[in-house]
């Protein structure tokens, strides 16, 4: 990272925390957490532009690149979801925690641009990584609703909110992993003759999608509502970040990880 | 048992397959059944997890989860088609001016109850909201007061207008605003791509094509059988004419990394008249002839030629596994007792100890260890640069040329067209039935205010937007 580059980080990282935490504490006025996690996604938006045109491809080469990018539209997702729901801006600004977390396990892995990999140099890919990013973000979105779901019991106007949200934001989410999973397979077709490998990653997105369609089913079927669907998706948001997030720990058996270093997260 | 009566219980069948219950408890089943691949992907190779997942009770398990959607898209199609009725709310009369109960009340059956008018939107906040959704201090309600009626209705038009609704203003100066009309139509869709792309893989895996071959630069390849390696005799029926001869091969590495920025082959095809010239890359498949090419490797062969007393006893160009470096192959010699082995040091430095070793993966000083034995016995040992020569036994073993090879992927995929329309099929349906949800409202003018009438799925959080929308509208007036 350049020293602008790593202000920037510097200055995403703790906007974020600072909405994240002010946000679960309820301290500071509704503005100020706003402000903050806009800050962080100005500051992180810079970061990634300067990166995009000194690496000359987008976000997507490494767990570093994929940190930004995923924290990246997070918060722009928490933004967009405050300005549409006022009344949940609250649920949206914790999620400058998670982005901070997402942000500082980036950290963990060499931070140096590299070019792209022959595999990585197609459109398909961007657009694999694009809607990888969004599912993620809105998982996550949707996790917060169910976590606040969860934590305002039986209170029956914000109760019903969230219940929507939890839901909405999760339709949402399986949307952009459908096409995930689409764009992978379609261009796992067309490089390796195969839609489908049983990569390590190719098996955890196939039992997170169908975890996240019985929770919908159940909805669907069942009338799931309220705090019994908020536990539910919260199970199936543990196998999307496993899925997300996982990629690096399960080192040199999947083709999906693209860190120059196979020795470890560390090294 | 009549034809009626078979039919009846047919259909019966088909209910309980297609039931909540059935599908519900099929799901988890596969659920359970990808999570015990997935614990053996942490284990197993690929190809070993994939005759796990072919295995019969696997495939049993998707076969009734196929025949569950087909049932569920068949019994569920009667309700589909009564969710796809024309719009309602601007058929059932006008708004009228005089009062809300003039305006048709939201329909029952959704989500929420009906909506009667904007400030009943608003009551179960209890709190003033401006337009914008955020709360206001009393100066700017006051203010929001005063704005004209008719800007405050282009900013209606325009919320509806921005998420996807189309708008209509009434003879009696009321709006309608619809989209999503077809929604219901997604699950059925979505569902029945899911059928449609397993019948894509299914073709693909019985009647696809896929071989990997070793061409090296400067020759060509004619698409037989036994060009291919390890190609299976049912895989050999199914080879696709083709051929192509190799111009050039051009790798690109980062910095001394084992790690290609480039790699892309110059061929021509078919090989003879009429040939033109591709690119073939791995990111994107070529076509040629019946199939396509993809460029899935890299490597070197060799170039040899073995004399004796001056004459020449044999010579060729060996397909030899020895890149990356690191990797050793050995050289045939036919109808000698020799084993050659041979190693490449694409860019040779000493290392501490005078152990070869290489700067990077690019050719520069290249070098290759050679060690020649007869039965366990080291006949030779050798470090010798490209174009020199290992002498053993009587015999000159000439190294002249190292010759950039290609591992190209050939393949036919009938079932990639049908696997391309169900993938786009399934995101049509998803779009539809979750972002693009059936929405209907009626928006007429009363005395104080607006009322409101609502249709179909229509979240409160949404309602509560449009309602903010409306109040300062309704306090304007």
């Amino acid at each position: 990272m350049t020293a602008l580059e790593a202000t920037l980080f510097a200055l995403a990282l703790a906007a974020g925390l600072a909405a994240g935490v002010g946000a679960v504490l309820g301290r500071a006025p509704p503005a100020a957490w706003r402000a903050a996690l806009r800050l962080g996604a100005a500051a992180l938006a810079a970061h990634v532009a300067l990166r995009w045109w000194r690496a000359g491809h987008p976000p997507l080469m490494g767990t570093f690149e994929v940190a930004l990018a995923d924290t990246l539209l997070l918060w722009l997702v928490a933004l967009g979801w405050a300005r549409r729901r006022p009344a949940q801006r609250r649920v949206a600004a914790m999620l400058g925690l998670p982005g901070a977390a997402v942000l500082a396990q980036g950290l963990a892995f060499p931070t140096r641009p590299v070019p792209l990999t022959i595999s990585e140099q197609s459109w398909w890919v961007d657009l694999h990584a694009l809607v990888a990013y969004l599912g993620l973000a809105f998982y996550l979105a949707a996790a917060a609703a169910a976590a606040r779901r969860l934590a305002v019991g039986a209170e029956p106007g914000e109760g019903a909110l969230l219940d929507e949200a939890q839901h909405g934001l999760t339709a949402v989410g399986f949307f952009f992993h459908t096409a995930l999973m689409v764009t992978g397979a379609w261009y796992s077709v067309h490089v390796f003759g195969a839609f489908w490998r049983w990569d390590p990653i190719e098996a955890l997105a196939l039992v997170s999608w169908l975890a996240f369609a019985l929770a919908l089913h159940a909805r669907l079927f069942f009338r799931w509502r309220g705090r019994r669907l908020a536990v539910a998706l919260l199970l199936c948001a543990a196998t999307a970040l496993a899925l997300y997030k996982g990629v690096p720990w399960l080192g040199p058996i999947t083709f999906h990880r693209f860190d120059l270093s196979f020795a470890g997260p560390s090294s | 048992m009549t034809a009626g009566a078979a039919t009846r219980w047919a259909w019966r069948g088909l209910d309980a397959l297609g039931s909540r219950a059935a599908s519900v408890g099929l799901m988890a089943a596969l659920l359970l059944y990808v999570v015990l691949l997935l614990g053996w992907t942490l284990t197993s190779p690929p190809a070993v997890v994939a005759a796990i997942a072919g295995g019969v009770p696997f495939e049993a398990a998707y076969l009734l989860l196929a025949v569950n959607t087909v049932a569920c898209a068949a019994v569920f199609w009667r309700t589909v088609r009564a969710r796809c009725q024309p719009y309602t709310l601007a058929s059932t009369g006008s708004a009228q001016t005089d009062g809300a109960e003039s305006v048709p009340p939201g329909r029952v059956g959704q989500p929420k109850g009906p909506l009667d008018s904007a400030r009943g939107i608003l009551a179960g906040l209890g709190r003033p909201f401006r337009p914008d959704g955020v709360e206001a201090p009393a100066s700017a309600q006051r203010q929001g007061e005063r704005r004209s009626a008719s800007s405050l209705d282009r900013r209606v038009r325009r919320w509806f207008a921005v998420r996807g609704f189309r708008t209509r203003l009434q003879p009696d100066g009321s709006l309608h605003a619809r989209r999503g009309r077809f929604s219901a139509l997604g699950s059925p869709l979505f569902h029945l791509a899911l059928v449609l792309a397993a019948a894509g893989a299914l073709l693909e895996d019985r009647a696809g094509f896929s071989g990997t071959a070793l061409v090296n630069e400067g020759q060509s390849f004619f698409g037989e059988p036994r060009e291919y390696l390890g190609l299976s005799a049912a895989q050999a029926a199914r080879a696709p004419q083709l051929s192509f001869s190799v111009k050039s091969i051009h790798p690109e590495y980062y910095g001394e990394a084992l790690f290609f920025t480039e790699l892309v082959a110059e061929v021509e095809g078919p090989v003879g008249p009429g040939a033109t010239r591709h690119e073939v890359r791995l990111s994107g498949s070529t076509p040629v002839g019946e199939g396509e090419l993809t460029l899935m490797g890299f490597g070197y062969s060799l170039e040899y030629a073995l004399r004796r007393g001056g004459a020449t006893v044999d010579e060729g160009l060996s397909n030899l596994l020895i890149f990356p470096p690191g990797r050793r192959d050995a050289l045939r010699l036919p109808g000698l007792p020799y084993a050659v082995f041979v190693e490449l040091f694409p860019d040779f430095v000493a290392g501490p100890r005078g152990e070869p070793r290489t700067r990077g993966m690019a050719l520069g000083d290249a070098r290759l260890g050679v060690t020649v034995l007869r039965h366990r016995e080291v006949l030779a040992r050798q470090l010798v640069p490209v174009g020199g020569v290992v002498h053993f036994d009587g015999y000159e073993l000439a190294l002249p040329r190292l010759v950039p090879q290609g591992q190209f992927r050939v393949r036919r995929s009938p079932g990639v067209a049908v696997l391309g329309v169900a993938f786009a099929l399934m995101l049509l349906g998803l779009f539809l039935r979750l972002l693009w949800t059936r929405r209907e409202a009626l928006v007429g003018p009363q005395a104080g205010g607006f009322a409101v009438a609502l249709e179909g799925e229509w979240s409160r959080g949404a309602a509560l937007e449009l309602g903010a929308v409306l109040e300062p509208v309704g306090r304007g007036r």
